[in-house]
């Protein structure tokens, strides 16, 4: 600490006391395109990041460059109070304190856009190579922390992830992106975009990754002569191919978007055979028109109507009952769905801004299946679909210059467990106009998905009487801007969560069932220095104690995390350096062992414009080579499973 | 419409065959045209708010009866909070013409000092309808980022649109005041109206 003070010293030393001068040079064309913190997915509309009714944190698409981050998993890992994990399948994403081991990230609710990326079936949010952008297509991501679900309905349980993708009048032309890395990784990019005076706005962009992934990788569990003394060789490769495309015309919008993905699964997880091939592939599209009207008077109108589809197929070998060997086995989930959501935004007696809206999506085919061939024999085919009704009301009430009043709630009606409210409640109290201080009190579900309603499979117990699990929260949040450089914010908050959606083992045999309450105390402090020369410094400490109100510490829950990123502009802003420090203190396993605590540093450099349109950037991760682990699943017979080393990339990218 | 992969655990989809497929989607996909990019830092939005301010002093031409010599200050007034964190810093020393540029604090109640003003920002929530009243048939640019400010009677509303500062500008309030705005200014703003 007391070297990042002297380097903070040094750096700042020169620095201009107030406002960029440089800012100052700037026409007001100019001006007009310069970006500035606001915030849309805390309330639907966008407002300043001070007055929004939530802690929120703004990533951009520089500090995505500047950090060498490969996927939208890199970025939330990077960002206070938010944890990724990663079990050599899938991305899982935590909020303050809470990442289950048995579901697909599903207490948080990822927007791409404002699209809800969740399946019926799991609740995926796709963060990792399976997600669903590659990160150059980002703009910015907006973190809301807190409960959601007053106005996003379930899933926005801890928090809500909204990826803002660039527009084609900011790309303004072509730009093609190739890498390589560690581990045969190579991946390549072409976007193109244009905003075509007084006609449409055309966004199209195609990228495709393939790493072979660990050559082998040592899992003691299986250090046994019959599984190859625990190695399992050339079973993590991964590639997947997407693309997203985005038309604009006046105030209509067709965006649609389609990733592919295919993982070879090193783990033997779910009983499968070891060092055996299992692929599994993960594809997930939508299509959507959205249509934005601001009115003058009436704020504005927000209306989507879009068609979603989400594929998973897992091909292995498992061990049949009653003969030893091993049999060939296919499990499967397909889901199409369709969804349409309108809402109003208006300033009334210009203190009072309201927002209502309802929503409704159809689960039209939802299906789960797995079967053995060689001998054919079925093990499960279910077909369902699912109908969920929402609507909210959302009010902001200026009650005066330095206080605000937001509150809202919303009603949602699922066929399968019947209805449920969740209100949430802010006081903003503005003191100075750069003091903020929030009260913040809020209530979300998550409702029980296909996958744990109907699984019987495997050692799986279906349980269609599932009802929602809740969360009640309590929060202070202060933030408070020093000058025009600095920032800080603490929070301290309280986390109640009732009838908790967990696997529960009994006999052999898994069943998810409304199984225990927890309660997560945590606070949270981070301060943030930005300059105009790009200099960059921020630091963040959580303590977070998330504890089952019956069993004590949860599984996968570090108490302590230091989080830091400094971009530093070595060559004016030619040359920038960005280093992140993620330390990480203990976790706990299924089998109560402790993973170890890890420090990862990450480096990068990046030069922009070295040539004319041309960026570079060498990101080397783990610099340190922390040998390090995450907690594995009940799916997996690894208690820990160990994360990659050192490992490097290297970017090209072209814009003409 | 979406693929479903027809092979067995042993023919798998291998990292070759899957990228010689993506690279055709992506020679299919490739689409040429010139033109520069350019990218834009997040910057607070009272920077870019008072930068604006200072772009109008040299922009907008106010009539010689604004100011009482050829060399008094042009006066820029604050009206509420002060957001800038040190305004008068960054301009000190700066010149609009001749003028050297002056940042005050004012009270919405102090009509006297609201009059002496060139420039009034009224900051936070607060409307037009208070100050315009102390300064009608003036030379004051009067400049707000309520909502809605330039059409309940301001000249220059700020809008936070698309994480950007738009204008909004009211022609009819800038032409009472006897202020005239170039064509530039209003190419990049929403004219709008008095409600």
């Amino acid at each position: 600490v007391a070297a990042v003070q002297v380097f903070a010293a040094s750096m700042l030393a020169g620095a201009d006391p107030g406002l960029p001068p440089s800012l100052l040079k700037l026409s007001v064309k100019e001006l007009s395109e310069v970006k500035v913190d606001t915030v849309f997915a805390a309330s639907k509309y966008d407002q300043k990041v001070t007055d929004a009714p939530s802690s929120v944190t703004i990533v951009t698409r520089d500090e995505i460059r500047l950090f060498g981050h490969r996927t939208l998993a890199e970025v939330i890992k990077g960002v206070r109070g938010f944890d990724v994990t990663n079990d050599r399948s899938y991305s899982y994403t935590g909020v303050r304190g809470f990442n289950s081991l048995d579901d697909y990230g599903s207490r948080v609710l990822l927007l791409v856009d404002g699209h809800r990326m969740a399946d019926p079936i799991f609740d995926t949010s796709a963060v990792g190579t399976e997600g669903f952008l590659d990160v150059d297509l980002i703009e910015r991501v907006e973190f809301v922390r807190g409960p959601g679900s007053a106005i996003y309905g379930s899933n926005a349980f801890f928090g809500v992830i909204n990826v803002v993708t660039r527009r084609g009048a900011d790309l303004n032309g072509a730009e093609a992106s190739v890498t390589g890395g560690s581990f045969n990784a190579y991946s390549a990019r072409l976007s193109y975009g244009k905003k075509i005076p007084d006609g449409p706005e055309v966004f199209l962009s195609v990228s495709t990754f393939a790493t072979d992934g660990q050559k082998n990788l040592f899992f003691r569990e299986f250090n046994r002569p019959e599984t190859n003394h625990g190695i399992a060789s050339a079973t993590d490769g991964d590639r997947f191919w997407s693309t997203l495309a985005k038309v604009s015309l006046g105030d209509f919008t067709l965006e649609g978007g389609f990733v592919s993905r295919v993982k070879d699964i090193p783990t033997a997880s779910y009983g499968t055979v070891f060092n055996a091939p299992h692929p599994q592939l993960d594809s997930r599209g939508y299509a959507e028109l959205r249509y934005d009207h601001a009115v003058p008077g009436v704020s504005s109108i927000n209306a989507r109507a879009y068609f979603d589809a989400y594929d998973y197929y897992a091909d292995s070998y498992v061990r049949s009952a009653t003969a030893a060997r091993k049999v060939f086995n296919h499990d499967m989930a397909e889901a199409r769905w369709l969804g349409a959501e309108l809402s109003l935004s208006r300033t009334l007696w210009d203190s009072l801004h309201v927002t209502a809206g309802a929503e409704v999506r159809k689960g039209t085919d939802l299906a789960m299946r797995n079967y053995n061939l060689h001998p054919f024999q079925e093990a499960l085919s279910t077909h369902s679909d699912q109908v969920v009704v929402g609507t909210y009301a959302d009010a902001r009430w200026e009650m005066s210059q330095s206080l605000s009043l937001s509150s809202g709630v919303r009603w949602d009606h699922y066929d399968s467990f019947g209805s449920t409210v969740n209100p949430r409640a802010a006081l903003v109290w503005k003191p100075l106009e750069d003091t903020s201080l929030k009260l913040l009190y809020g209530e979300a579900f998550r409702a029980p998905n296909i996958y744990q309603l109907y699984y019987n499979v495997l050692g799986y117990t279906a349980n269609p009487g599932l009802r929602p699990e809740t969360i009640r929260t309590y929060e202070v949040a202060a933030e408070h801007y020093f000058s025009h450089h600095w920032r800080s914010a603490v929070s301290l908050f309280r986390n109640e969560i009732k009838d908790l959606i967990q696997a529960r083992g009994e006999n052999g045999q898994t069943m998810f069932c409304n199984s225990g309450n927890a309660v997560v105390n945590g606070a949270e402090a981070e301060i943030e220095g930005k300059w105009g020369s790009g200099l960059l410094l921020r630091a963040s400490y959580t303590y977070q104690e998330a504890e089952d109100t019956k069993t004590g510490w949860l599984v996968n829950s570090p108490r302590n995390i230091v989080k830091a990123n400094i971009g530093v502009p070595l060559f004016r802003e030619k040359l920038m350096a960005g280093l992140e420090l993620q330390c990480v203190s203990e976790r706990l396993t299924l089998r109560h062992d402790r993973t170890p605590r890890a420090v990862l540093l990450n480096f990068t450099l990046l030069s922009k414009e070295i040539l004319p349109g041309v960026d570079i950037s060498a990101s080397i991760y783990n610099v340190l080579g922390q040998h390090y682990a995450i907690p594995g699943g009940p799916e997996h017979a690894q208690d820990q499973i160990a994360q990659d080393g050192r490992t490097f990339q290297v970017k090209l990218t072209y814009r003409f | 419409m979406f693929i479903a992969p027809r092979h067995t655990a042993e023919q798998g989809i291998t990292a070759a065959t899957f990228r010689r497929r993506t690279w055709l989607g992506l020679l299919l996909g490739s689409v040429c045209l010139a033109g520069p990019a350019a990218t834009v830092r997040a910057e607070s939005e009272f920077a870019v708010k008072a930068a604006y301010l200072y772009n109008f002093a040299g922009l907008i031409k106010w009539p010689s009866s604004a100011f009482d010599s050829a060399d008094s200050p042009f006066v820029i007034g604050i009206v509420g909070h002060d957001p800038f964190g040190g305004l008068d810093n960054v301009l000190r020393g700066r010149k609009v013409g001749s003028r050297p540029v002056q940042v005050r604090q004012v009270y919405p109640g102090d009509a006297p000092a609201l009059r002496a003003c060139n420039i009034l920002f009224v900051s936070g929530p607060a409307g037009a309808s208070d100050v315009m009243s102390a300064v009608r048939g003036l030379p004051v640019l009067v400049v707000g980022e309520a909502e809605d400010f330039a059409r309940r009677g301001g000249t220059v509303g700020f809008v936070l649109k698309n994480q950007k500062v738009k204008l909004e500008i009211n022609r009819d309030a800038a032409r009472r005041a006897q202020l005239s705005i170039p064509s530039d200014l209003l190419a990049i703003s929403q004219v709008v109206e008095s409600r």
